[in-house]
């Protein structure tokens, strides 16, 4: 189980862009880890399939400002849905703890506090109930409801009949 | 140039276009993310904000009724104390109004939509106002669907002087991991406690009725809770006596259990303890007995000296903060004298230490003999380092032969005058406070020696604390650096302080690599 002699590590992404990044930036992924480990010889370049260079960019930016102790600093703001969903993706498949920790909170801070009409916009889920099914879930789960902290809801399921 | 019906055309085919772009973009962008994800996200939001999106597709509602954990917390977030339990808890105890008990009537509906291959649930958490019938039928409920983490808060519906009786069905569960009760409730014998909880690691109980069994010697024995790391003990009313010895226990914490005369805790594995407010303070019969060798965390807080204390030496003791509490009427004879002692022989090896005010007041009142702490490397004191209390800290200097670190944090009790410093006094040789730390020096050469960092909070340039850190910086050798944060907010003292700085810094220190920083 040879270590490579340097302490930078290639990462592919699948864009065919070559990041040298630090051992303790691989570290933290435990996908590219375990390749590691796993490798009998020095391992020269480790595809990273499902990860895009800008993905890579972030996460260098991430990786930085929790060195230096800012981890708080890091937004994700100016990602729109599908953005955040590749990325959260992306750091899934290279299970990296921390900041899958950070994307879901983001994600669950989008989702939070919305109306089912707003989240079912917002996202593009498709209604695949029947009005009957709908119905029956809708009535099973009336207690969720009720409440004054509760939206009224934007019934376009009905309009889309 | 174009026409303009070629325009239209143009413009009602870049729409079409945008249209058809639109309805590609519109096709589930957050679905397509992984089951176990999602439910991961979902276990950041609040549990209605959930179990609403189970409207929006199949997948979805099959996302809610595989949901794990469910926990309807977030639906009240104030913690319940009804008026009967209020008398019984101490004054600074809000009061909340309790929830009406049809809202619970859901949590037997979430159950019973999961199916059968789903029926098993992770955790199930809830506060409410329910009678004892409908709540041991939930949790009978809940241990059906093979819960692991129960996490109840319940009150009696009626304000009445009844308490709920502990639910019986959670003993005999096989999945249950995790215990958490706050109500008040009666706990069965130990005879029917002791056979079950077979595979519990964590117990909480809160507000517990112990009248009718005052003495738990056999419930948490070595052979029950086989399994339990975790015990915390909270406002058990009634209860005199206990004796703690499971054998995997880890970590126990005990709070606020005023009645307590006697506690026994024996652990081959703990590594942590926390008593705080527990012992009667009234009662001069009172002990406490421990032997815990792998002990590494001790809190010790506003607890009574005890009359008795066995406490065996814990080699690995790291970390101990002290706090004893003592009535104000209250005297220490020489038997509760010889407990402190032996409570403090039990924490010889200790590396860092933190005491209390009243700890450092019994100290400066009477006369215990400790053995030298010679791990210490860390010393806590909390004080308000008045005239009385120079002593003890001289004496707990010199029990800390080898000590790297001093924090001094003053309690300031703006009440009371301190001997404020006299810049006068600066031409007059040395004042009886300085006399007195000059004539420690002998007795204080290992402290002096090893004495790296020293932190004063609180500083308000009386004499006392003046003196000191002249003193420290006059003759501590190894010292590099000492900390002075002032207590004062006001500007009006700043160009009293700056004398005194200018005062601390004008005479030759024994550390040529100290360095002095006010903040």
């Amino acid at each position: 189980m040879a270590s490579s002699s340097s302490n930078l590590i290639s990462l592919k992404t699948s864009d065919g862009t070559v990041f040298k990044v630090e051992r303790a930036l691989a570290k933290t992924m435990k996908t590219v880890q375990a390749i590691i480990e796993e490798a009998d010889a020095n391992i020269y370049m480790i595809p990273i399939h499902n990860v895009f260079s800008h993905h890579m960019d972030m996460i260098i930016d991430y990786y930085k400002l929790s060195v230096a102790g800012k981890s708080k600093e890091f937004s994700v703001e100016k990602l729109d849905n599908d953005e955040l969903k590749d990325f959260l993706l992306a750091v899934h498949y290279l299970n990296m703890e921390d900041l899958f920790e950070v994307l879901t909170q983001a994600v669950a801070d989008r989702l939070e506090k919305k109306s089912v009409g707003y989240v079912r916009k917002y996202f593009g889920i498709e209604n695949d109930f029947t009005p009957e099914e709908y119905a029956a879930i809708r009535k099973k789960n009336d207690w969720a409801f009720k409440g004054d902290d509760i939206e009224p809801e934007e019934d376009e399921e009905k309009q889309e009949e | 140039m174009e026409t303009r019906s070629a325009k239209r055309k143009k413009i009602a085919q870049i729409l079409q276009e945008n249209e058809a772009k639109l309805k590609l973009s519109s096709i589930d962008r957050i679905s397509d993310l992984p089951d176990h994800v999602i439910h991961h996200i979902l276990l950041l939001l609040p549990i209605k904000c959930v179990a609403q999106m189970s409207v929006l597709s199949k997948r979805w509602k099959f996302l809610w009724i595989t949901f794990p954990d469910l926990d309807f917390t977030t639906l009240n977030p104030f913690p319940l104390i009804s008026t009967k339990n209020y008398k019984k808890v101490s004054k600074f105890e809000k009061l909340r109004y309790p929830l009406s008990s049809q809202n619970m009537d859901f949590i037997t509906q979430v159950l019973s939509i999961r199916n059968a291959k789903n029926k098993d649930i992770r955790a199930l958490c809830f506060r409410a106002c329910l009678s004892f019938s409908r709540l041991n039928n939930l949790v009978r409920n809940a241990i059906r669907h093979n819960v692991r983490e129960l996490d109840i808060e319940v009150d009696t519906e009626v304000d009445t002087d009844d308490f709920f009786n502990f639910p019986r069905c959670v003993i005999s569960s096989e999945s249950l991991k995790v215990l958490k009760l706050k109500s008040g409730f009666r706990l069965p014998p130990s005879s029917i406690m002791r056979n079950g909880f077979q595979s519990l690691h964590t117990l909480s109980l809160s507000l517990v009725i112990l009248y009718n069994q005052p003495s738990l010697s056999d419930l948490f024995s070595e052979s029950s809770f086989p399994l339990l790391r975790n015990l915390h003990l909270d406002m058990c009313f009634g209860l005199i006596h206990l004796r703690v010895g499971c054998r995997a226990l880890e970590d126990l914490n005990l709070e606020r259990c005023y009645h307590l005369q006697g506690l026994d805790v024996c652990g081959a594995k703990i590594e942590r303890m926390r008593v705080t407010s527990c012992f009667d303070a009234y009662c001069n019969k009172t002990w406490v007995r421990m032997n815990v060798p792998k002990l590494e965390k001790l809190i010790w807080k506003f607890n009574a000296v005890t009359d008795v204390t066995v406490f065996e030496n814990s080699n690995l003791l790291h970390e101990a903060s002290i706090g004893f509490f003592m009535l104000k009427e209250g005297k220490v004879n020489m038997g509760r004298l010889q407990s402190a002692n032996d409570f403090f022989s039990g924490l010889s090896h200790v590396r860092s230490l933190a005491l209390e005010s009243q700890t450092i007041e019994i100290l400066s009142k009477y006369n215990i003999i400790i053995q030298p702490f010679y791990n210490l490397k860390s010393l806590e004191l909390h004080t308000g380092l008045k005239k009385r209390n120079v002593q003890a800290l001289a004496f707990l200097f010199r029990c800390s032969p080898t000590l790297h670190t001093l924090i001094l944090e003053i309690i300031n009790d703006y009440k009371i005058e301190r001997k404020q410093w006299n810049r006068d006094l600066w031409s007059i040789t040395s004042t009886e406070e300085e006399q007195y730390w000059e004539s420690q020096i002998p007795s204080l050469k290992s402290f002096l020696q090893h004495l790296k960092v020293v932190k004063i909070q609180g500083f308000l340039d009386c004499a006392n604390e003046v003196t000191l850190a002249k003193f420290l910086l006059k003759h501590g050798k190894a010292l590099e650096e000492m900390i002075v944060c002032s207590g004062y907010s006001n500007r009006r003292d700043s160009l009293r302080r700056q004398n005194i700085r200018s005062q601390m810094m004008g005479f030759s220190w024994a550390s040529s690599n100290a360095k002095v920083e006010f903040q």
